[in-house]
């Protein structure tokens, strides 16, 4: 009996706390689900946002200055070209600036860019040097899921073309030089 | 074991019970709000705040500033440093009109230059702003505007958001002239845009549009723009329109976009109800559908489509998406939505189906007046298409938000999974594609908190989160410490 008195006087406390809400100077649509809409409904009014957010500094702290919780250096490595390639929609709410891809893709080798990489397959006459680059034999951002490994096809060459954007299809002859 | 178990259901009756027939306050009209912090679950760092508002009546000068600096520690210890400064005077009369000046500024240092060419964990996009050097300047924004100098007009000149139907960062000067009581509103713009990561000084935008209300309820939006790169002597062609529409429970829109010749057309709803049941919370629908009829990135400038290079032509495709929110009680709410993407032709790693599937549950108020608990997950799948793989992403997470005072508080956890195929290194059999399975995860802890000392505008804050990856030593085996540490101090002054 005594628990029961306990629990009940403790239940009790914590729904008479829960009469107050949290702390917040923001309007009610300011809820939960906001994240995921406020985007399309400052479209369609956006005098509304900018009566409280003025000049867009609170838009700008968000989408243009601070990234994202998520977006840690697992997901600067792997997860952001996964997202990416499904869904380049969910990337431009906030990169919309025109250099922001290739400022990296063109700078910083991906990580299995290591020892061996490299290599001549053919000479610049196009005989065999006998040794082969492991670039041949891999890919990269699962290229090869696309298609055959056939040199020249464009769809095998498009993962390198991510960061070698001067590319072309060859069959087999010079490889372009380092981005 | 039996007596215990009699007493344990009571318990929860009671517990429970109360929670469903008290009423509450918090709820006035069926919606409740995220707390202050909630900002700080999503990012941290920036200006605080928005430098207020500038009274009318009088000119007024409102200075914020504010500094960060983040310390971390992954492969080798790396400092990063803010500073931010908002200056902004209004109100100033002249020549019948008024003008106002903005200017917002972001100064970045980091300690360490990482050599071009070679592959680091720690380079971030920060980096790929600063180039070879150690800092970087961003001006966000720099503007003067000057309101019915010119009778009915608002010039903007210098460095600004674009803002029409889509915005855009650009240098340049835009006029809008207003009629019929702002019913009517002309826009004229010439402007060259902005990157922070690139210098483009030969890419312009010219171009101008119209913004009619004809009643409250209708909204329609009209413009073109001309993207004209004369160095590579081409040029995008853009035509915009959107229509909004107002009913009881929220807005209609349809949206427009022709690049080129390539059409992209959005519709959908944004709907909010107020409950119906006493006590029983709002409902919140939002859906759309957006289709690209044709494939385009080619031949388009990066300020309107920066992802071809480095992905590919954005691919036929349409996208469907929907999100259900709804209030039980004064403490709970459930969100639930997802995403599809359709695409037509044949796929390939950056053109394919996908959906999307998320939802979250929002406490407010439960264990104390000030407590907000968030709990969030989402499934990204791409399914199986020819010689695609199944390749998928998870993720997990819950957040809480709690006030004291003039203090502040936030703390949250993230998990994350990655399922991906990536051809496999170092096989022996040329032009066999060797792909293997990859699983990998990323764990995310965060805790910081602010103080405000009050009646003096400064806020002082520090937040420290930590990434626990499986990513790391799938690159390299030497790399024993899979964790990567941040930990901001951030110091805010509003003037």
């Amino acid at each position: 009996m005594k628990k029961i008195i306990i629990t009940a006087a403790f239940a009790l406390s914590f729904a008479i706390t829960a009469a107050f809400a949290v702390e917040s100077d923001k309007p009610e649509t300011h809820d939960g689900s906001w994240k995921t809409r406020h985007g399309k409904v400052s479209k369609a009014d956006e005098s509304e946002c900018l009566s409280c957010h003025i000049d867009r500094i609170a838009c700008i702290d968000c989408h243009q200055d601070s990234k994202p919780r998520d977006h840690t250096s697992a997901y600067v490595y792997k997860g952001h070209a996964l997202k990416a390639q499904w869904s380049r929609e969910s990337c431009a709410s906030c990169h919309t600036d025109s250099s922001f891809c290739d400022e990296c893709h063109l700078i910083a080798a991906p990580s299995n860019h290591k020892r061996g990489w490299g290599g001549d397959l053919y000479n610049s006459d196009g005989s065999s040097t006998g040794r082969q680059g492991r670039h041949c034999t891999t890919g990269c951002h699962s290229l090869v899921a696309s298609g055959a490994l056939i040199f020249g096809n464009d769809r095998v060459t498009r993962g390198c073309k991510t960061c070698h954007q001067t590319l072309e299809r060859n069959s087999g002859g010079v490889h372009p030089p380092n981005p | 074991m039996k007596r215990l178990k009699i007493p344990l259901v009571i318990y929860m009756v009671l517990f429970w019970s109360v929670f469903f027939c008290l009423n509450s306050f918090a709820l006035e009209g069926g919606e409740y709000q995220t707390p202050n912090t909630w900002k700080r679950h999503y990012s941290v760092g920036g200006i605080k705040y928005s430098a207020g508002s500038v009274a009318p009546g009088g000119a007024e000068v409102a200075l914020t500033a504010a500094s960060r600096t983040v310390y971390r520690y992954f492969e080798d210890s790396l400092t990063e440093e803010f500073a931010y400064l908002r200056l902004k005077a209004g109100n100033i009369e002249a020549a019948g009109g008024d003008i106002a000046f903005n200017l917002y500024l972001r100064g970045g240092y980091a300690s360490e230059k990482f050599e071009p060419e070679t592959f680091s964990a720690s380079r971030n996009g920060f980096y790929a702003e600063r180039k070879d050097d150690l800092s970087a300047l961003r001006v966000y924004q720099g503007n003067a505007v000057f309101e019915d100098i010119i009778p009915l007009t608002a010039v903007t000149l210098g460095r600004q958001y674009l803002s029409h139907i889509d915005t855009q960062l650009a240098d340049g000067g835009n006029i809008d002239v207003s009629l019929f009581k702002k019913r009517l509103t002309l826009h004229a713009l010439y402007a060259l845009p902005v990157s922070f990561y690139a210098t483009d000084p030969h890419t312009y935008i010219y171009g101008g549009g119209a913004d009619a209300s004809p009643s409250d309820f209708l909204r329609i939006r009209a413009e073109y723009q001309a993207y004209d790169d004369r160095t590579q002597e081409y040029r995008n062609d853009v035509i915009k329109a959107r229509i909004d529409g107002k009913i009881p429970p929220g807005n209609l829109y349809l949206n427009y976009k022709r690049i080129d010749s390539a059409n992209d057309i959005q519709a959908g709803a944004i709907l909010d109800f107020k409950p119906v049941v006493e006590g029983l919370g709002g409902t919140v629908i939002t859906a759309s559908a957006r289709t690209i009829t044709d494939s385009y990135g080619e031949e388009v400038t990066l300020f309107l489509d920066p992802y071809s290079t480095s992905l590919g032509q954005e691919g036929k495709n349409t996208i469907l998406a929907g999100e259900i929110s709804q209030g039980i009680r004064e403490w709970l709410a459930v969100s639930i939505g997802g995403e599809g993407k359709i695409i037509a032709g044949d796929a390939d790693y950056a053109h394919r189906d996908f959906s999307r599937v998320y939802a979250s549950i929002d406490l407010n108020g439960v264990f104390s007046p000030t407590i907000y608990i968030k709990i969030s997950g989402d499934i990204w799948t791409a399914p199986k298409d020819g010689n695609l793989k199944e390749e998928s992403t998870f993720q997990i997470g819950g957040e809480i938000s709690w006030s004291l005072g003039d203090f502040a508080l936030w703390g949250g956890t993230n998990f994350q999974k990655y399922r991906y195929y990536y051809p496999e290194e170092e096989r022996t059999v040329f032009l066999a594609p060797s792909l293997k399975r990859f699983e990998e995860d990323a764990r995310t802890f965060y805790l910081g908190g602010e103080y405000t000392l009050s009646g003096t505008g400064l806020t002082i804050g520090a937040d420290i989160s930590v990434v626990s990856s499986s990513v790391y030593s799938a690159y390299n085996n030497d790399f024993n410490d899979s964790m990567d540490t941040r930990a901001e101090l951030m110091l805010n002054w509003v003037l």
